[in-house]
């Protein structure tokens, strides 16, 4: 208990960490930003125009933000802890430290996730004020709860890393390698290997899990919901593991 | 300038992340190489053309995120370690730091660039043989802008690494120029997606070589705009800040 209250003093007394929670809570500024210029469009559109009008799901778009800030505040929970020799000195059995670190970033990622999703859907609803024809929260609710706790998968991914790379550097680099510059190169692969390829990718899992549709999109939708919420799970397990097994080996 | 510009020049020699990224960079040679015998075989199989991809453009993220990373590092890690003390007190001048940093980044990442794209269209246009494959995309003129790209975004990724004095936040801030605000400006709706994305690092690289909304002598301006601003924004913040 007492190393799981010095990481959330740890956390809490970094910049990076608010920096990495105010981004993430953008989302919201820019989700009203979308719904405020189609609505500036919408008004000034003939009716025939109207009929046809349709929007995306602005809260699975701008999900990108806290997904890729979290992901950093879980690297450098890692890496920027300056006092990472001392707590491993206190704590020498080790793993309770990235035990307690990974409870932070999980209920700081959930809460971000949660937050920024639910509140952009709302908030983009309420805006929207009926003008064009969007999913009830009825509806979107499964796919709205998938997508905010994926941003917690991604704080412990970046954790993962940042305790198997130790470099913040390659950490990020990875980090934004596999959520970004894989699907794009994996989407060049001949059909039918570039959907069975970008299913497993962790932006492709979320959909997949709730049952909603992946078309118009470089993802693929072929694995069962129960098999893309291990997949999903195994994001912020196995680099974890590898994380937990390495520290136990390695010099500090 | 010439002490400075030889020092920067040890540094990015001597730290195992520029030959690492660059590392990542040469592996499109690789990719490329793979992805054409590939299309060449299933070319063969079916007996008649068929049209892909061309490797040197689908395979480009990995050489601009890891030649922008490499612009990153050429100065985050001094702040981190604070050996940008010394460095400050080797070159008093930050304009001259920065010009000296800009020169070492620009010219490692161009060249590189320039190696890697031009290496890949080659394998990726003789391995290819026989008239059978069609990149779609045929002439020098259609490298310019990959290779342009790929010295820009290392400069951005400088000038983002003396701004924010963070590896993480420089990284995060090229990486979302690239990646994060294409996805975002695609669903904004008409006629802003096509406004935002035609000025987007993306759009630009095509635009170069004369496939883009904006004329290839614009795209250049834009892209080196790119560069420029976050340079000058991080010398600007370097003069105000105490180290």
């Amino acid at each position: 208990m007492s190393v799981l209250a010095s990481e959330w003093v740890k956390i809490r007394s970094i910049r990076s960490g608010y920096v990495s929670i105010g981004a993430g809570l953008a989302a919201l500024a820019v989700g009203a930003l979308i719904a405020w210029s189609a609505i500036a469009m919408y008004d000034t559109a003939t009716p025939s125009m109207r009929r046809s009008a349709s929007i995306a799901e602005v809260e699975e778009v701008v999900v990108m933000l806290p997904q890729l800030s979290m992901g950093i505040l879980g690297v450098l929970t890692w890496v920027s802890d300056r006092v990472l020799r001392t707590s491993l000195t206190l704590v020498p059995r080790r793993l309770p430290v990235l035990t307690a670190k990974a409870v932070v970033v999980a209920a700081l990622g959930l809460a971000v996730g949660v937050v920024t999703v639910f509140g952009t859907f709302f908030l983009v609803h309420l805006m929207l004020d009926g003008r064009y024809p969007v999913a009830t929260f009825a509806e979107r609710w499964p796919t709205l709860a998938v997508t905010g706790l994926s941003v917690m998968v991604y704080a412990l991914l970046g954790l993962g890393l940042g305790a198997v790379l130790r470099r913040t550097g390659a950490a990020v680099a990875v980090l934004a390698g596999l959520v970004y510059v894989l699907p794009m190169l994996f989407n060049q692969l001949p059909a039918p290997w570039n959907e069975r390829v970008n299913s497993v990718m962790i932006a492709a899992l979320p959909r997949q899990i709730s049952g909603a549709s992946l078309e118009n999109s470089v993802f693929g939708d072929i694995l069962p919901p129960v098999v893309a919420a291990l997949v999903l799970a195994a994001y912020a397990v196995v680099p974890l593991l590898a994380g937990a097994w390495l520290l136990r080996r390695r010099d500090a | 300038m010439r002490a400075a510009l030889s020092a920067e020049w040890v540094k990015m020699r001597s730290v195992p992340a520029t030959a690492q990224a660059v590392g990542v960079a040469t592996l499109t040679i690789v990719l490329g190489l793979v992805w054409t015998l590939y299309v060449a075989d299933v070319a063969e199989d079916r007996g008649r053309a068929v049209s892909a991809m061309a490797p040197e453009l689908g395979f480009l993220p990995l050489v601009q995120i890891s030649m922008a990373v490499l612009g990153v590092l050429a100065i985050t890690p001094e702040y981190a370690g604070g050996q940008i003390r010394s460095t400050l007190a080797a070159v008093p001048s930050r304009g001259r730091l920065v010009l000296a940093k800009a020169v070492a980044v620009g010219g490692v990442t161009l060249a590189t660039g320039t190696v890697v794209i031009l290496a890949t269209y080659t394998v990726g246009r003789v391995l290819a043989g026989d008239g059978l494959v069609d990149y779609r995309s045929d002439g020098l003129h259609t490298v310019a802008g990959p290779v342009l790209s790929v010295a820009v975004l290392a400069l951005a990724g400088l000038g983002l690494g003396l701004a924010t004095r963070s590896t993480a936040g420089g990284i995060v801030t090229v990486a979302g120029l690239l990646f994060v605000l294409p996805g975002i400006a695609a669903y904004l709706p008409e006629p802003w997606n096509e406004r935002l994305s035609a000025v987007l690092i993306r759009d630009l690289t095509s635009a170069v070589g004369g496939d883009g909304t904006l004329p290839p002598w614009a795209a250049v301006l834009a892209l080196l705009a790119y560069a420029v601003i976050p340079l000058a924004a991080g010398h600007h913040l370097m003069r105000r800040r105490d180290v």
